[in-house]
């Protein structure tokens, strides 16, 4: 397992939980999965506890105008990707 | 038409497009059928006169979110009247003013002029209105980075997680409890159909500790008055128990203020959508 993989399985424990059991996306899970429609159907508050959880998860912190715009809240991948780029341990692939 | 009601010596334009606005009313039938229903649901003796008075309102609401005739800050800021501020002012460090859709527009305006370091949260449209507002008034109508929500859902997290560090760094900020984001936390029942209070402000609470402080504000006359009650309660340590407990205080303040003050209720009047 790559250190990618292992980021985003922890990522995507922590979406589980904040998104709660009921709401786990159907089919295969992957970096391609959106956190909110269509997805794990993550509302903006919810976004903002997967967001917080990573910065005690990850040891990091955002800086909201550089890296929660944009596309960056789009998928586990984009998160993951912003991630990486905060915490330079997780960037080994 | 606003530019010229502006024109006007405060409170001409407010009056005449409160007349406007319920006059328009009765060339709207579905915006009054609306009224109406929703007046007769607050078991107004004259639910006709009940749904008039909060179609001129709105018209009122528009005039005070434009300032009509208002030419400088020092205006509205004598028009106000702040009851409970020692329940703001007694607070050390970071504190949620939880406000509602209801009477006129917004706290954030009004504490400023007092002298209050406040935010708000979520979406105004100050900016895109910049060239409406006089060189007065400019200064404090700008719009600051937890403000630009605009209507673009992908904004929403980093406002509320910029929200979340003003808050730990010990600011005020003010929120709608009833905004259209985020998920359903509790609902108060109303007469006419629920207010459904969402979990924005319950979560920012939670993840900084900041106590919250429901605000209400009503006309009384020309004046503006708001009223900031206590912090909500936290004695109760499961968040659980603590939402029932809060539920409990803020269904009862919604209530009171709708029961007192139905002809200033617009939002769930006209604009809420009930399922």
């Amino acid at each position: 397992m790559t250190d990618r993989d292992a980021l985003l399985e922890a990522l995507r424990a922590i979406v589980a939980r904040v998104a709660g059991p009921t709401r786990a996306p159907a089919g295969d899970m992957s970096a391609e999965t959106p956190l909110t429609e269509g997805g794990w159907w993550l509302d903006s508050v919810e976004l903002l506890e997967v967001i917080v959880a990573c910065e005690t998860e990850f040891g990091i912190t955002f800086e909201p105008a550089r890296d929660l715009l944009d596309d960056a809240l789009r998928t586990l991948g984009t998160l993951a990707a912003v991630i990486q780029t905060k915490n330079p341990e997780l960037s080994r692939a | 038409m606003l530019i010229a009601l502006d024109s006007l010596p405060w409170p001409w334009g407010e009056d005449l497009l409160a007349f406007l606005f319920m006059a328009a009313a009765f060339v709207r039938p579905r915006r009054l059928r609306r009224a109406v229903t929703w007046a007769s649901a607050q078991r107004a003796d004259r639910p006709w006169r009940l749904a008039a008075a909060v179609c001129a309102f709105r018209g009122r609401w528009v005039a005070r979110w434009r300032l009509l005739g208002l030419h400088s800050p020092e205006q509205l800021r004598r028009s106000l009247v702040v009851e409970g501020e020692e329940h703001l002012t007694g607070v050390e460090g970071g504190a949620i003013l939880l406000e509602f859709h209801l009477g006129p527009p917004g706290v954030e305006l009004p504490l400023k002029l007092l002298r209050h370091q406040v935010r708000h949260v979520g979406w105004h449209d100050r900016s895109a209105a910049a060239g409406w507002w006089s060189d007065a008034w400019r200064p404090i109508m700008v719009s600051d980075e937890l403000s630009d929500a605009a209507r673009d859902p992908r904004k929403w997290p980093a406002v509320l997680y910029k929200a979340r560090q003003t808050l730990l760094d010990g600011g005020k900020i003010c929120i709608m409890a009833d905004s259209e984001e985020g998920h359903e936390v509790l609902r108060v029942p109303l007469p006419g159909g629920p207010m459904v209070i969402r979990a924005g402000w319950l979560t920012l609470h939670r993840l900084t500790g900041a106590p919250v402080l429901p605000v209400f504000t009503h006309l009384r006359g020309r004046r503006q008055i708001l009223t900031i009650h206590p912090p909500l309660p936290t004695r109760e340590s499961d968040p659980a128990r603590r939402l029932e407990v809060w539920r409990d205080i803020i269904t009862s303040l919604v209530v009171d203020y709708v029961g007192r003050f139905p002809e200033q209720c617009p939002m769930p009047a006209l604009v809420y959508h009930y399922d």
